[in-house]
């Protein structure tokens, strides 16, 4: 009879088996974390493509705007306004209910009052073109300075950015 | 297997990297498309305010920062009548994007009143003024609600007033002046005058947008589309 024995290089050892179950869990837990930052990336991707819509429906909607008013439409001497983002990129003034995000203009209206980012506005510049730079609003400007912060969310994921405008009245 | 997947997660990965990066650029070139056109706003009004400012300060000039970027004029060549041909670029997170323009900035002289230039035929009627229209002229330091009759009608054509239509000072024109009679015209009335100069203005955008438009072989374009081609008429058509 013959009696078959182990030898030292059969079969696995307990460390063995831990060191290979532990490579696995890895590769597994790997797979899980990039399919998660896939899914992140996906809605990133998917909200940067909404906010470029949304962008352009948010500038051709002030555009439409007549300028002598905009300090009243966009906010009694504020020069600012809320919106909400739709999901087809459209932007509206009242909450509909399903909005995708929100948003805000900021007209910066004040001569002597403009941020840095606006190019070398920020030292003060006479927007109206009446030869003095005013140290408060104006309304009948021809440049003017525009912010545009636009905030999605999908799915956890947010993307708030804005975009700094010059806009000519004509 | 663990490099399988590892190499799978890997591609998986880039992949979606390079989708989101693309969408990231397509938004920066918008973003530059609107930084650009912020720039031609920027200029315009420059040029409005100081109409010697591409010659006191010429071209190229220093990039301007604009929120995420940036725009710059790299040239201004001058045209006649107060115009410039402008290049400009734009540059947001690297992506850049140019545009060539033209702006100008137009100074008309207009003597004593307001000029109404019609066809060149006298006997065309240019203007009618009709219901309870009123012509003055405002003076403001009495404020806006002063009429005075220091207004005055330069017409190259003929003028017709119907209704109540007054016109507070003098009618000057080409052909006839004709004034219904509950209409009136307060000051001197001069018919059948010499014209009026009117400064003409040859844009330097003309000759480029003739050189740009292309003409269509319409009877090609029929061949292909059938009846859903309906070739667009007037001066619009560049067709044979």
């Amino acid at each position: 009879m013959t009696q078959s024995k182990l030898t030292k290089s059969e079969g696995f050892t307990l460390i063995e088996f831990a060191m290979a179950l532990t490579i696995f869990s890895v590769g597994v837990l790997g797979t899980v974390a990039t399919f998660g930052s896939l899914n992140n990336l996906g809605d990133q991707r998917e909200l940067e493509v909404s906010r470029s819509t949304i962008l352009r429906n948010a500038i051709a909607t002030l555009q439409t705007v007549d300028y002598a008013d905009v300090p009243a439409s966009f906010g009694t001497g504020s020069g600012q306004e809320s919106f909400w983002c739709r999901s087809d990129g459209s932007v509206v003034f009242t909450d509909p209910g399903d909005a995708i995000g929100v948003g805000q203009y900021i007209l910066f209206v004040d001569e002597s009052a403009i941020p840095t980012a606006f190019a070398d506005l920020f030292l003060g510049f006479d927007l109206n073109g009446n030869g003095v730079i005013e140290n408060g609003p104006v309304t009948d400007y021809r440049l003017l300075p525009v912010r545009i912060t636009i905030s999605l969310t999908e799915q956890g994921v947010v993307l708030a950015k804005s975009s700094d405008l010059l806009f000519r009245a004509w | 297997m663990v490099v399988v997947l590892a190499g799978m997660c890997f591609a998986l990965q880039m992949t979606s990297v390079a989708l989101f990066r693309a969408a990231e650029q397509k938004l920066d070139l918008q973003e530059s498309a609107y930084a650009v056109d912020s720039g031609v706003a920027y200029y315009i009004t420059q040029l409005e305010l100081d109409n010697q400012i591409f010659v006191n300060e010429p071209a190229p000039h220093a990039p301007l920062a604009l929120g995420r970027g940036t725009f710059q004029l790299l040239d201004a060549i001058p045209g006649g009548a107060g115009e410039w041909e402008l290049g400009l670029s734009s540059n947001v997170d690297g992506i850049d994007y140019r545009l060539r323009g033209i702006v100008g900035y137009r100074q008309l002289t207009i003597p004593q009143g307001l000029v109404i230039n019609g066809t060149g035929d006298p006997t065309d009627v240019t203007l009618t003024i009709t219901g309870a229209a009123e012509v003055a002229s405002y003076d403001p330091t009495a404020g806006p609600t002063t009429q005075n009759s220091d207004a005055g009608l330069w017409v190259n054509g003929s003028v017709v007033l119907n209704g109540t239509a007054d016109v507070q000072g003098d009618a000057t024109a080409t052909g006839t002046i004709s004034v219904a009679s509950g209409s009136s015209i307060s000051g001197s009335i001069s018919e059948n005058g010499d014209e009026i100069p009117v400064d003409s203005f040859e844009s330097m955008a003309a000759p480029i947008i003739a050189d740009s438009r292309v003409s269509n072989d319409n009877a090609q374009l029929n061949a292909i589309f059938g009846s859903s081609w309906h070739p667009i008429g007037g001066p619009d058509n560049f067709g044979d």
